[in-house]
């Protein structure tokens, strides 16, 4: 009866408003579905950093002839899409959120585990000279649930580099073993406004953020972020010993080392020859030697980074290639990216650009090793552990962690009150990860 | 005593003028200079300032770049002039329907303008680069420049409807005796006298649309990067091309500087009128 009364109360003029506005509405819908972006199947696109940080062939300077063939001979184009790097994670995140279909490969640098929904597995398709060609431990930052969610496509572990002629000054002919040593000869080397050592302390987060520096020490100091269960596992006398040889080195490191954001910042000081030691990435090598950044040039060298009670540790930079799930072509990316592994272009790569191959082979190869002496020392670091600890809330956790050791670097709290707080955040972080 | 007092007086007020000029310009100035120094001078420590090895190198740099400056700075130039030109046309009809035209719940819909700036831009952009992806708006001029609207326009609005308020009523009612319509007093009488507060509102909407970076990276991909981005771009993971960066960002000011040059005694009368009468 009710409903009798409101059709009747629906004049003609009404029912004409209501059938336009629905009318309107489906023809909406149906413009806004034909807009979507469709792939032709003959184009990928490629989100990575600009160059000089670590860019494939088209976005750096390097193997340009041999790019050009490939896309000839694969019937393929490729488009790049090359951010400002502090905006790289902001984007892929808003791409990533809107479920729609942006990229075909995306470049990664630790953000896998957040990103894995998004990411197929491959490298189990890679042809099988590629994969035993590459360290097996260069998929470890990369699998997540099982799952080898990318590529690794430059070896880049932090090692030390050092300035020989200010270590020569002292009498000392080869680089620190320990971080005792290293702590003797930065005490000797501080003075006359120079410094021993020198690193970017400024930001809290991410790969190259203070926390993952400290993960070094911890893993030399035979500790571990995360038991066999997930659970943070470093609040113990290990977490708190590695914490403490950062701090006591601070009194032999470039005060400005609070406050340097990137690792640009902290080798501008050593490329100044105003600091005798750090530790830096692989690629920092070329600009280290540039007459045109340096004032260093011939005099830096590189080794493992010194050893704790459990020997050298480092991180790993995690620069990889990665799949996006909304490929339309993630076999044309695939593709695409076993040329980016391909051997030739891995040494040019390294050759022209400065960035380390992954390929053992080309590692190995006496012209890269010439090209780069730093190579060989970076591949003896990978001896040993050089664990990032990524997950999903790698940003969270180091953000949690890093500002409590910078607090403990600026003096204002203990080693072991820092060690303690940052725990107790991780387990919260860790709790909601489910 | 009266020409200590006045003497004290026109000391701190000069004191005054000139220490918040300085720390207006310094920036500036050492923009400036940042970018005529190359990058081994910048990355000294301490940095090195010689004036022997000043140079105009980085402007040549950043053309020569494949960083895309140029095409950054005609992209923010078409962007911005349209929005600017937009926004004034339908901000000022807006706002002078919202003023004077007596418009059913007028207040209401003011608010809810306002209202549309409280959003932080971070909430609405994964939900704004869905729309802007689905209707193939992503990387274009056009798709920038509805975003720029969006938040422009409501300050245009609330900037000209103020000013409107204040046009004496006598002058409409007179144009009204004379058989004008609204739309019509709204063309040959308000708008001719208002154009101080236009070109100020005009020049503000231009430098931030100009200047906006956050919507920009996200809603843009290759082609429509504009100059704020192209700026950002010298500055890497692992190395910062400080000299180009600041090189860049002084070439991108100069349209900006030009405007405000060009246009200071319609700025200056426009935001006068509008405190004064607002």
């Amino acid at each position: 009866m009710n409903s009798n009364r409101l059709v009747n109360r629906i004049s003609r003029r009404d029912f004409l408003k209501l059938a336009g506005a629905g009318a309107a509405s489906v023809a909406l819908a149906n413009f806004l579905a034909s807009c979507a972006p469709k792939s032709d199947g003959g184009t990928l696109n490629v989100l990575v950093p600009a160059a000089p940080d670590p860019a494939p062939p088209g976005v750096g300077q390097f193997s340009l002839d041999a790019f050009e063939q490939w896309k000839k001979n694969n019937g393929f184009e490729v488009t790049y899409e090359a951010p400002p790097w502090p905006q790289l994670h902001d984007k892929m995140a808003a791409n990533f959120a809107s479920g729609q279909y942006v990229h075909d490969i995306i470049y990664m640098s630790g953000w896998v585990p957040e990103f894995a929904d998004y990411l197929i597995d491959f490298a189990d398709e890679l042809p099988a000279d590629i994969i035993a060609d590459l360290p097996p431990s260069s998929f470890s930052t990369l699998t997540w649930g099982g799952k080898r969610l990318g590529v690794i496509f430059t070896l880049s572990l932090l090692t030390m580099f050092y300035n020989k002629e200010m270590l020569d000054g002292i009498g000392v002919k080869e680089a620190p073993k320990t971080w005792d040593e290293l702590k003797g000869v930065a005490k000797e080397l501080t003075g006359g406004g120079k410094y021993g050592w020198v690193l970017n302390y400024g930001a809290p987060e991410g790969i190259g953020g203070v926390a993952s520096y400290w993960m070094c020490f911890l893993q030399q100091a035979g500790g571990k972020l995360y038991d066999d269960k997930g659970q943070p596992s470093f609040n113990n006398a290990a977490g708190v010993d590695s914490l403490q040889c950062m701090v006591d080195l601070m009194e032999f490191t470039d005060p400005g080392s609070l406050s340097y954001v990137g690792i640009n910042d902290a080798t501008n000081v050593f490329a100044a020859g105003q600091a005798a030691m750090m530790m830096n990435w692989p690629f920092m090598w070329k600009p280290a030697n540039d007459p045109a950044t340096s004032k260093v040039v011939g005099k830096v060298n590189a080794a493992v980074l010194p050893a704790g009670p459990a020997g050298t540790a480092s991180i790993d930079g995690t620069d990889a290639y990665t799949i996006t799930s909304l490929s339309p072509n993630p076999e044309g990316a695939r593709k695409l990216i076993e040329f980016y592994l391909d051997a030739e272009v891995q040494k040019r790569q390294v050759l022209d650009t400065g960035w380390l191959p992954i390929r053992l082979s080309v590692l190995n190869d006496p012209e890269v090793q010439a090209a780069a002496p730093n190579a060989a020392v970076v591949l003896e670091q990978a001896k040993n552990p050089y664990d990032s600890y990524v997950t999903p809330d790698y940003n969270a956790v180091t953000t949690a962690i890093g500002v409590e050791i910078q607090k403990a670097l600026a003096g204002t709290q203990s080693a072991a009150d820092s060690i303690k707080n940052a725990s107790d955040q991780v387990i919260e972080i860790v709790k909601k990860r489910g | 005593m009266p020409i200590i007092q006045r003497f004290l007086t026109r000391f701190f007020i000069r004191f005054g003028l000139i220490t918040f000029t300085l720390l207006a310009l310094g920036p500036v100035i050492w923009a400036v200079v940042t970018s005529l120094l190359p990058l081994s001078s910048l990355t000294s420590h301490p940095i090195d300032l010689n004036p022997a090895n000043v140079t105009v190198e980085n402007y040549f740099l950043v053309f020569a770049s494949s960083r895309g400056l140029v095409s950054g700075l005609i992209n923010s130039l078409i962007i911005a002039t349209f929005t600017s030109a937009v926004g004034l046309v339908i901000g000022s009809m807006a706002a002078y329907a919202l003023a004077r035209l007596n418009m059913p719940n007028s207040s209401r819909i003011l608010m809810m303008i306002l209202a549309t700036q409280m959003f932080p831009g971070i909430v609405i952009v994964i939900p704004l680069f869905l729309v802007m992806s689905r209707t193939g708006l992503v990387d274009t001029h056009f798709g920038l420049i509805i975003v720029y609207l969006s938040f422009i326009l409501p300050i245009v609005i609330w900037i000209l409807k103020g000013f409107f308020e204040s046009v004496p009523m006598e002058l409409e009612r007179a144009a009204a005796v004379d058989g004008a319509s609204p739309f019509q007093t709204f063309r040959y009488i308000v708008l001719p006298i208002s154009l101080p507060p236009l070109f100020a509102t005009g020049v503000f909407a231009f430098i931030e649309a100009w200047n906006e970076f956050f919507f920009a990276i996200i809603l843009t991909r290759i082609h429509v990067k504009t100059a704020s981005i192209a700026i950002a771009e010298f500055s890497g993971q692992y190395q910062t091309l400080y000299g180009q960066m600041l090189a860049s960002a002084v070439l991108a000011s100069i349209p900006v500087v030009a405007l405000a040059i060009i246009f200071r005694r319609f700025i200056l009368e426009g935001f006068v009128e509008g405190a004064i009468k607002a």
